[in-house]
């Protein structure tokens, strides 16, 4: 499955980091985010820089902690109350840190759909499945319940749940993890979305559901032309759902290829140190065994470059100063010594 | 025997000097000084009065609080504490009247005769109607004092009744009383509950139900039954065709609430949504001395507050334990700590009132009891010998009573000082009932707190229930055939003057032996609307008709 | 829901028996008591046969049950008056109250606890204010109240319980207000916890990333699903009321029910104590089904759980 969703699909998927394309949907350019926790500030991304063009589909991995999930939410809106952001992030031409009110209400049903991990927490428990795949239409969008309830019991023909009508009165906790994660699909396309932010979605679900699940979504998501931010912590998932694949640690974007490159030739030693770890498909942790130590929140990353204390690569000037994010081959990496090391880092 | 009554003649002692001197009082009918009857102040600090000023003008209506709860009964002769006496009578006659003072007036009877010594005759007044209209005849008048000796009626009066051999009507209008034996008790008790005059038809329907709140009762009282909300209140209606010219009732209708809830009490009469009340709490005092909505009244009363030894055995058992425990009380501090200055030292089992016949009798006996003032000296003599003192003494007191647990306080440091572990043990009304009719319930208790009370203040009322071996008070094997013969002697004495030394004679044999440790005498508290003048204001008003006295200012 | 019945009726059957049975083993004889002071001994001894005071308890029982279960709750004896009648000229009384207070309760307690949640700056007045709410026995605050409203301001009257609607309402006003304010704190301090804990749940962040105006997230996520817990706070609370009944029945000397079952219970009156008790129980149970029923309407889960 490696490779074949995604070979040749755009060919202008490869960008440089500046300036923004005109066809870039959603550009993410050197993101900053602090959240408040226990009365002080912490740094969760304190360097995201990123493009999705339209109908494009990237993936952002990287282990838990590096920042990946709070870029989603940095994207749409839904950073927690006290959270305090840098850098820019423009969506559709518009800035979207910035938003507030009815403007921010109108960026939020205008073209940017989420899909969270856990279907059965972010899916109301108390209200029926139809609710939940027509409230977007019906309070955002002022379809009448009837036509709603038409479209949506459709939908779910599409993401393949028979009987729509009957499941539409049906409640959450009486279908399966698989199911809910296909009903979250439907209202998320039902929204009619330009790009869909998908928040780990399979990591809920059992492995057979998973594949299912992703084909599921990548297909539908290729057919509308949707752009796509697919963030994983699984690397070969990625690389094989998306046309271009970021890699992020503590709290910086690490390196931007095209996923079939990125796989082959990794321009970062964090990179490459994921490939080798390469976490089987069944794999459950999302921590990397074979990098000594734990990963870094972005909070303790070290002052030069981010993964200088555990990379084994290391220089001295590495240490000394921080790395910027910059192009090469095609694609964008934040390593010192990248020209030097290319070719040479491989699958260990 | 020394007497000095100094230690309680300091505070008043300009009337109580009067009253010591001319034994006729401070007051008498003088109604000079607060327009309101004063009446001797009896070494009370506070001023005494027994009535207020008359008041004849109309009143619509009044909501009049009864502290001490809902009564159990409105049937006379059940009738058997403050809230039904009290509410028989508003609504029935008897045969004599109390005024203010005790003195014994006409009442159903416009006059009675004593031919010989046990012969009484009654001519009952004519033209007296029942609330329903009907005459009230001779019969209903032997029926009522008949129901008296139906204990399985509930009667609680039977016992003034001993001595009577017949009663029967001796004319259309004539009732004739004959005794046993000369019985000076029972002509005084006809101005209370047991001479009491029901309609016999009204009663004998009722049944069992006579006296409750369905059945009501019917009489020929200045008040009519009107309704009773359990648990809330009863309702009077004047009768407009009451037979007394002179005692017409002015207020139209009244409410009787019962408030025993003393904060609730104590904030409606200060609200003025209450008229009055009689028997306000000693803690309430303070607060109704600021309220602007009515003045208080402290008149002379029968009530007197003493420690009763609850058994035979025991640290209390012991004459010496009692009379040490009597001489470390500073009776004086606790008038004015737990009673505001409304109550005053009391040296026997009965009060000293001083509304009673007999005045100089009665004051030169008292002179003759055993000392109660404050002598630690004294009270630790009395204990030398004595063992096991480390043994507690335990006091029952009534617990919804506050003032009466301040005292048990004070009792307790009283003890302290002479070495005695006095321990107070409240108790609710049940347990205390029980404690008072059943020895089982005074097991591991050496004395009891309680507040007792007279009909009248001759003390015939109430030294049968303290002075003979099986009587209701007498919980300690007591026993003295010598003060039984004096009371009952004296029961049979008609003349005034020789009876008092009967009686004296009991009371000091009591006294001598500390049966009891008398403590104080209490003043009646009442509290009454600025709007309304005219009522009782002695204790007395417990059995007169004292709404038929009110009226507006 | 005929289980429900069975159940409620041998609720009634064991809590009778062990009321009855508790009342019987309680030291006292309550025909001194009825007696008055001084009754002679005969005296007593009629009151006691009157009201089989000396019969063994199983007689006494069943003589009770069999009335019971023909509608005959029987007698009380400090009244003379039937259990049945003493009951239900007060019942209205406790029900105004207790719906007075609840309705106090719901407005102060349930939208206080609402806005808290939402507005973290009210939020944080309410729970100071919650707190000491709660803190005050009912009985400081009747005394408090009596003192400021009725006796100072004479607004509102000290006690009883008035007559016609309106009448009744500015009598049981203060009561009211007395029975509620430590509830009304309760509730408020448990919706807002609510309310709080489900404006974090995932399924709120989803809504919101849809565009979903706040006003209706609020109403269709947040309040809706906090309800769940708010109703189980509820029937506690109403179960509250009811007991409070007692205390503040008393302190506004309220003709009620509660009032009536201290009265009851101090002179050891069997009849009305069991009358009054069962009643009671009658209610604590309606209100358990009412609030099971109730939150099963509001959450599917418990609906499906129940299905065979």
């Amino acid at each position: 499955m490696h490779g074949a969703a995604t070979a040749g699909h755009r060919e202008d998927g490869v960008t440089g980091p500046a300036p923004t394309p005109p066809a870039a949907l959603l550009s993410i350019r050197a993101l900053r985010v602090d959240l408040r926790a226990e009365g002080e500030l912490r740094r969760v991304i304190h360097d995201v820089t990123l493009d999705v063009a339209e109908g494009e589909s990237v993936g952002l991995v990287g282990e838990s902690g590096s920042g990946k999930s709070m870029t989603a939410r940095a994207v749409a809106r839904l950073l927690p109350e006290g959270a305090v952001t840098g850098g820019e992030i423009v969506f559709d031409g518009e800035p979207v840190l910035t938003l507030r009110g009815a403007a921010l209400r109108r960026f939020r049903r205008g073209g940017i759909a989420t899909i969270f991990q856990d279907p059965a927490a972010h899916i109301n428990p108390v209200r029926t499945i139809g609710d939940h795949l027509t409230e977007g239409l019906r309070l955002v969008r002022g379809v009448d319940a009837r036509e709603a309830e038409r479209r949506a019991a459709a939908m779910l023909g599409e993401v393949g749940i028979a009987g729509g009508e009957r499941r539409l009165r049906q409640h959450p906790h009486e279908l399966s993890g698989g199911m809910l994660q296909r009903v979250m699909i439907a209202s998320v396309l039902l929204d009619e979305p330009r790009l869909i932010l998908a928040d780990e979605p399979t990591t809920a679900l059992d492995v057979t559901t998973q594949s299912e699940v992703m084909a599921l979504l990548s297909e539908l998501s290729r057919e509308r032309r949707l752009a796509m931010l697919y963030i994983t912590h699984d690397l070969e998932l990625a690389a094989g759902v998306c046309d271009r694949t970021a890699v992020m640690y503590a709290g910086a974007v690490m390196e931007v290829q095209r996923s079939a490159a990125l796989n082959d030739g990794p321009l970062n030693p964090y990179t490459a140190a994921l490939l080798a770890a390469r976490p089987r498909v069944d794999a459950r942790s999302d921590r990397l065994e074979a990098i000594a130590g734990r990963p870094r929140s972005a909070f303790e990353a070290p002052e030069g470059c981010v993964f200088a204390d555990r990379c084994p690569h290391v220089e001295d000037a590495c240490v000394a100063e921080r790395q910027e994010l910059r192009p090469l081959a095609g694609g964008l990496v934040r390593c010192r010594r990248a020209e030097e090391l290319r070719g040479r880092l491989g699958h260990a | 025997m020394t007497h000095a009554k100094t230690s309680f003649l300091r505070p008043a002692a300009a009337c109580l000097a009067a009253a010591l001197l001319a034994a006729a009082g401070c007051g008498g009918d003088d109604d000079g000084s607060n327009g309101a009857n004063a009446a001797d102040s009896a070494g009370y600090r506070v001023e005494l009065t027994d009535q207020q000023p008359a008041a004849t003008k109309p009143v619509d209506s009044i909501t009049w609080a009864l502290p001490y709860g809902e009564p159990v009964t409105i049937d006379p002769i059940q009738a058997g504490d403050y809230a039904p006496d009290f509410m028989v009578s508003q609504m029935c006659d008897f045969l004599l009247r109390f005024n203010p003072k005790w003195e014994l007036e006409p009442g159903l009877a416009e006059s009675w005769d004593q031919p010989d010594d046990r012969t009484l005759v009654f001519k009952i007044r004519k033209g007296v109607k029942f609330w329903d209209g009907r005459p009230m005849t001779v019969d209903d008048v032997v029926y009522s004092l008949k129901r008296n000796l139906d204990e399985d009626a509930g009667s609680l009066t039977a016992p003034y009744f001993a001595n009577v051999e017949s009663m029967e009507a001796s004319g259309p209008s004539e009732v004739t009383v004959r005794f046993k034996q000369p019985d000076e008790l029972f002509l005084k008790e006809m101005a209370a509950g047991p001479g009491a005059v029901v309609q016999r038809d009204f009663t004998e329907k009722a049944g069992s139900k006579i006296g409750t709140a369905q059945g009501g009762v019917m009489c020929t009282g200045p008040y009519e039954f009107e309704s009773w909300k359990p648990g809330a209140e009863i309702k009077l209606a004047k009768n407009d065709d009451y037979w007394d010219p002179d005692l017409q009732p002015k207020i139209a209708n009244v409410t009787v609430r019962f408030l025993s809830e003393t904060t609730t009490l104590t904030s409606a009469l200060v609200s003025g949504e209450v008229a009055g009340a009689y028997g306000i709490p000693a803690t309430s005092i303070p607060a109704l001395q600021r309220a602007g909505s009515g003045t208080l009244y402290y008149g002379p009363s029968t009530q007197q507050l003493g420690i009763y030894t609850a058994r035979p055995e025991g640290l209390m058992a012991d004459e010496r334990v009692r009379k040490a425990l009597s001489l470390a009380i500073d009776r004086q501090a606790i008038a004015e700590k737990a009673y505001s200055g409304a109550a005053i030292p009391n040296e026997a089992v009965v009060s000293n009132t001083r509304e009673q016949e007999a005045k100089d009798v009665y004051a030169e006996g008292w002179k003759q009891l055993p000392s109660i003032d404050y002598d630690l000296d004294a009270a630790k003599k009395q204990l030398d010998g004595v063992t096991g003192l480390d043994k507690p003494i335990v006091i029952a007191a009534p617990a919804g009573d506050q003032a009466t647990l301040d005292v048990a306080t004070l009792v307790q440091n009283a003890g302290k000082q002479i070495g005695l572990n006095v321990k107070i043990q409240a108790l609710q009304p049940l347990d205390l009932s029980n404690f008072y009719y059943k020895p089982e319930y005074r097991k591991g208790f050496d004395g009891v707190l309680s507040v007792s009370f007279s009909d009248h203040p001759d003390p015939l009322n109430f030294l049968p229930y303290v002075i003979p071996l099986d009587a209701y008070f007498n919980y300690s094997g007591w026993d003295s055939p010598k003060a039984v013969r004096a009371m009952d002697e004296g029961r049979r004495t008609l003349d005034a003057d020789a009876r008092a030394k009967l009686l004296l004679q009991a009371i000091q044999l009591e006294a001598d032996d500390r049966v009891t440790i008398p403590l104080l005498g209490l003043a009646n508290i009442s509290f009454i609307s600025n709007d309304i003048g005219g009522a009782p204001t002695s204790f007395a008003y417990l059995w007169m008709p004292d709404f038929a006295y009110m009226g507006g200012k | 829901m005929l289980t429900r019945l069975a159940g409620l009726l041998l609720t009634l059957l064991v809590a009778s028996v062990v009321i009855y049975g508790a009342l019987y083993l309680a030291p006292g004889d309550p025909s001194t008591l009825l007696a008055g002071n001084k009754a002679t001994p005969r005296t007593l001894e009629s009151i006691r046969e009157q009201w089989h005071l000396d019969d063994p308890f199983y007689e006494r029982y069943w003589a009770w049950l069999s009335g019971a279960v023909r509608g005959d709750l029987g007698e009380s004896f400090t009244y003379k008056q039937s259990v049945g009648s003493l009951i239900s000229d007060r019942i209205g009384t406790t029900t105004l109250l207790i719906a007075y207070a609840f309705a106090l309760v719901l407005v102060g307690g349930v939208l206080l606890g609402i806005v808290g949640a939402l507005r973290p700056r009210a939020g944080a007045g309410i729970t100071a204010v919650s707190s000491v709410g709660i803190a005050v026995p009912s009985y400081v605050a009747a005394i408090v109240l009596i003192t400021v409203f009725a006796v100072e301001l004479g607004w509102f009257p000290v006690f009883g319980d008035g007559t016609g609607f309106l009448d009744r309402l500015w009598h049981l006003t203060l009561p009211a207000i007395a029975l509620a304010l430590a509830w009304n704190a309760y509730v408020a301090q448990l919706t807002k916890a609510a309310v709080h804990e489900e404006s974090l749940r995932d399924h709120v962040a989803t809504a919101r990333s849809r565009g979903v105006a706040e006003g209706a997230i609020v109403r269709r996520h947040i309040v809706r699903n906090a309800l769940i817990p708010i109703t189980t706070v509820l029937g506690i609370t109403i179960a509250g009321l009811v007991a409070g009944t007692v205390v503040i029945e008393q302190s506004f000397n309220l003709n009620g029910i509660g009032s009536l079952l201290v009265q009851a219970t101090s002179s050891k009156d069997f009849a009305l104590v069991q009358g009054i008790s069962l009643l009671l129980v009658t209610i604590f149970v309606v209100v358990n089904v009412g609030v099971d029923l109730l939150n099963a309407a509001l959450d599917p889960r418990l609906r499906t759980e129940r299905r065979p």
